[in-house]
């Protein structure tokens, strides 16, 4: 391997501006938005487009240089960071868009961000179905290979139930395109699917096929208080039950509404839990719907209850979900975002199990998350990245992981797996007793990236 | 003054590297999405130059810089002032003898000739000879013109003189009047800042001032906010023109206005963002008879940059605008008057307005007050 010569190549067919190699730039590009993993990476490649990802690709099997792809750099699991070196491929500039409303399709390329995706579609009456909280940083690249989710999953599920075909690029520099852009097909084995979730390990994602869903012609929000967390639950697993199928479905624990309280005064009751739905549809029915969320959220003892059906009132109703996670940043020094999915009926019991782990750790975790399909996410606060509280909040993430594997679920949703989850990913392979899965996962690495050069040290070893 | 790295130290250790700055910052877009010309990416500089890894140079100066306009601030999740950070850098990287090209020619302007402009002082007031009477030497209330406004926008100095001076009667300009200094501090040269801000509250009071009222929102913050984070005290009473008309028209001492014109109103990043005024333009211009004001696409605290902030234009000529243009895209339909109170924006968006040919003329809000009291009166 010569990255000398590698580099000098791909500046002579891609253009000095497009190549960084400046100590500054490859500090900066050594991070993402986890916490604790960086690397340094020996050249930043800023591709403009499947052309230029083609050169790079070629080069890189040429002279065996590991490639990371890179979006908004908005991983919580260490996915876009260089821990082995390589060149880091900036696919932010490829951004374009197009919206095929005849055929509720979307196609964007990988650098543009879901929430411009999302922007463009709502121009023709249409939404993006998924909206990971990151939706203005992270791109359609990074959240395919990380197969992300958000709000509305309690409807739409992750990434990869709204991709219809994705252009990949694979060392040496074919390109492939994996699907068509269509709502049915049956092509053998599912290979754009493959992609999902598969982290850059497989094939440098260009572009993506969606299908998009139209804007709601009406929305209402609902947001009520618990004393006791059980009934809050219940109630989340009751609105399923009878068949009810909200916009997004929210859970708060008491940890998240002191913090979301005690820095943006909201006038939040002190409550045990809460939970907020959205409804859509039709104009007429939407008081209707609200009234059905009103009365299974009373049946299971809510004490307080909002309703908010003009933009302004949604909006205000709405700040208690969207301040957590900044309210917790505000709190706390370091947070440990953990990402786990349990069967909604164990929604009690999980919740209960983070309180007692809470207690034997000796650190503060706030779970709020997804709860209308079962993925919470645990934010433990701590005041330094290091030592024995960091010790603390670590074992106490993991021993969150196990018990939603003891109830029958995942150690991830949708945050991706990358470096900090690798022994995880195993140990609920074990758990299942399928550690053959993780066999074939290898063998499948190994057809589509023989060299291993595409993002080394993520997923699996 | 602070200990700069010690100082960034609180900062750096706070930024939780999520990255939703940079979805709103206009020079990472500027810039094609350049990683380190983002916020994140300057706030791991920062960290960069605080372990060691990173040292002091032209090059990591130039990815520090940006427009200052602090929109990355609304969106921090741990509630960092990130534009604050920026600055200590700025000081850090000057007191370590790294200054860039354009940034130091623009220190010795402001140094040597009293702006930074590079203009003799009698350009900078050339702008009285257009008022209808000399003004006064001495009052208790200064009209604090600016550089910008005085050489680049003087006909915005001449309203915001002739409406203040109709509304309080008496209201004096101070004679060659100093450079607010403010660049000096956006650069970092901290201890030149001092001494300048120093000879400026001086030449205020040798005039007779205790109220100062600026078109500049740069000025107004020079006074009343960077004399204090170098440590010095003074007692005068600093007011954007805004502020000032607002208070007077609380006190019912503003004549009839009436102006017929569909209007909407840009929120300079340092009035709006670092200042708070938000509220107070828009009562003002909706006390104007006949004004329709609709806001733009993007507006208040939320409100995108113009691009001329920050020192930024001089080392990103062309970035700098494309910011501007890019501003441009958040106007309503069917607008005669693009209103802002900065003369820095005022210049931005006339010439990005020029640029892509629209029809809309942009104006200072003391010109808009100016004109419909004429009409009124």
């Amino acid at each position: 391997m010569n990255i000398n010569l590698a580099i000098d190549r791909l500046r002579e067919l891609l253009g000095e501006e497009k190549v960084l190699t400046a100590p500054e730039d490859l500090y900066v590009y050594g991070y993402d938005s986890s916490i604790v993993y960086t690397g340094r990476p020996w050249a930043v490649i800023r591709a403009t487009s499947t052309d230029d990802v083609v050169h790079v690709l070629k080069v890189a099997d040429e002279y065996s240089i590991p490639i990371i792809p890179r979006g908004g750099g908005s991983s919580l699991t260490g996915s876009s960071v260089p821990v082995n070196g390589g060149i880091v491929l900036d696919l932010r500039s490829m951004n374009k868009i197009k919206v095929y409303v005849d055929d509720g399709v979307v196609e964007a390329e990988a650098g543009a961000t879901v929430d411009e995706v999302d922007r463009e579609c709502r121009k023709y009456g249409f939404m993006f179905p998924i909206d990971p909280a990151s939706a203005e940083v992270a791109t359609i690249g990074g959240t395919i290979a990380n197969d992300g989710g958000g709000m509305r999953g309690a409807r739409y599920g992750t990434m990869r139930h709204a991709l219809l075909a994705v252009e990949v690029v694979l060392p040496g520099g074919k390109v492939l395109q994996l699907g068509s852009p269509v709502y049915k097909q049956a092509l053998g084995y599912e290979l754009a699917q493959l992609i999902a979730g598969s982290e850059g390990t497989l094939g440098v994602i260009t572009r993506g096929w969606f299908k998009i869903v139209p804007l709601p012609e009406r929305l209402g929000r609902i947001l009520a208080f618990f004393n006791d967390v059980e009934d809050a639950a219940k109630a989340i697993f009751m609105i399923r039950r009878r068949g009810l199928n909200p916009l997004i479905l929210e859970f708060l624990d008491d940890i998240t509404l002191q913090a979301v309280e005690s820095v943006y005064k909201l006038g939040l009751p002190q409550a045990a839990a809460a939970v907020l739905a959205d409804v859509d549809g039709p104009h007429e029915s939407i008081e209707r719907l609200i009234n059905t969320f009103r009365n299974i959220f009373e049946e299971f003892r809510a004490f307080k209850v909002e309703v908010a059906l003009t933009p302004e009132e949604m909006n205000r109703i709405y700040m208690a979900r969207k301040a957590a996670y900044p309210a917790l940043s505000k709190l706390y020094p370091v947070v440990i975002i953990g990402d786990i999915c349990v069967p909604i009926s164990k929604l009690p019991q999980m919740v209960k199990a983070i309180k007692s782990i809470a207690s034997k750790y000796d650190v503060p975790i706030a779970a709020v998350g997804h709860a209308g399909d079962g993925n919470l996410h645990t934010f433990t606060g701590l005041n330094t990245a290091s030592g024995d509280e960091w010790d603390r909040g670590c074992k106490a993430n993991d021993e969150i992981s196990l018990i939603a594997l003891e109830l029958g679920g995942s150690v991830s949703a949708e945050h991706g797996i990358g470096i900090q989850k690798k022994y995880l990913l195993e140990k609920e392979i074990k758990y299942r007793g399928s550690e053959y899965a993780l066999e074939i996962m290898r063998q499948i690495k190994r057809i589509f990236d023989p060299k291993g050069i595409l993002n080394p040290g993520k997923l699996f070893d | 003054m602070v200990d700069p790295l010690n100082d960034l130290r609180k900062y750096v250790d706070s930024c939780k590297k999520c990255g939703f700055c940079k979805a709103v910052c206009p020079v990472f877009r500027s810039s094609g999405y350049i990683e380190t010309a983002g916020p994140r990416g300057r706030m791991l500089l920062l960290q960069g130059l605080l372990e060691g890894a990173l040292k002091p140079n032209n090059y990591l100066s130039r990815r520090l810089h940006c427009t200052l306009c602090g929109y990355c601030s609304i969106k921090c999740v741990s509630g960092l002032e990130l534009t604050e950070a920026y600055l200590i850098g700025r000081h850090y990287l000057l007191s370590n003898g790294v200054v860039l090209p354009g940034i130091k020619d623009l220190i010795s302007n402001v140094v040597s000739l009293g702006n930074p402009y590079g203009v003799g002082s009698g350009i900078k007031s050339m702008w009285i000879d257009f008022l209808e009477e000399r003004p006064a030497k001495e009052s208790k209330v200064i009209y604090f013109a600016g550089c910008t406004t005085a050489i680049r926008r003087p006909e915005s100095a001449v309203a915001a003189y002739s409406l203040l001076k109709s509304i309080v009667g008496e209201v004096a300009i101070v004679e060659d009047e100093p450079c607010c200094h403010s660049p000096l501090y956006l650069a970092g040269d901290w201890s030149r800042f001092k001494e300048g801000v120093l000879k400026v509250i001086k030449s205020i009071k040798n005039a007779g001032g205790s109220v100062v009222v600026t078109t500049c929102p740069a000025c107004t913050r020079s006074l009343r906010e960077y004399a204090r984070n170098v440590g010095v005290e003074h007692d005068l009473s600093v007011y954007h023109i805004v502020e000032y008309l607002r208070e007077l028209l609380n006190q019912g001492r503003l004549p009839n206005l009436e102006l017929e014109a569909t209007i909407t109103y840009h929120d300079p990043c340092e009035l709006g963002r670092h200042m708070g005024i938000v509220r107070e333009p828009r009562e003002l211009l909706n006390r104007i008879r006949g004004i329709k004001l609709v806001e733009m696409k993007a507006s208040g605290l939320e409100s995108n940059c113009c691009g001329g902030g920050g020192l930024y234009l001089p080392l990103d000529p062309e970035g700098s605008m494309s910011i501007a243009i890019n501003r441009l895209n958040d106007l309503p339909d069917g607008v005669k008057y693009l209103v802002t109170a900065c003369p820095s924006c005022e210049v931005q968006l006339s010439r990005a307005v020029q640029t892509v040919n629209l029809d809309i003329e942009v104006v200072d809000i003391s010109e808009i007050v100016w004109r419909s009291l004429s009409r009124s009166n």
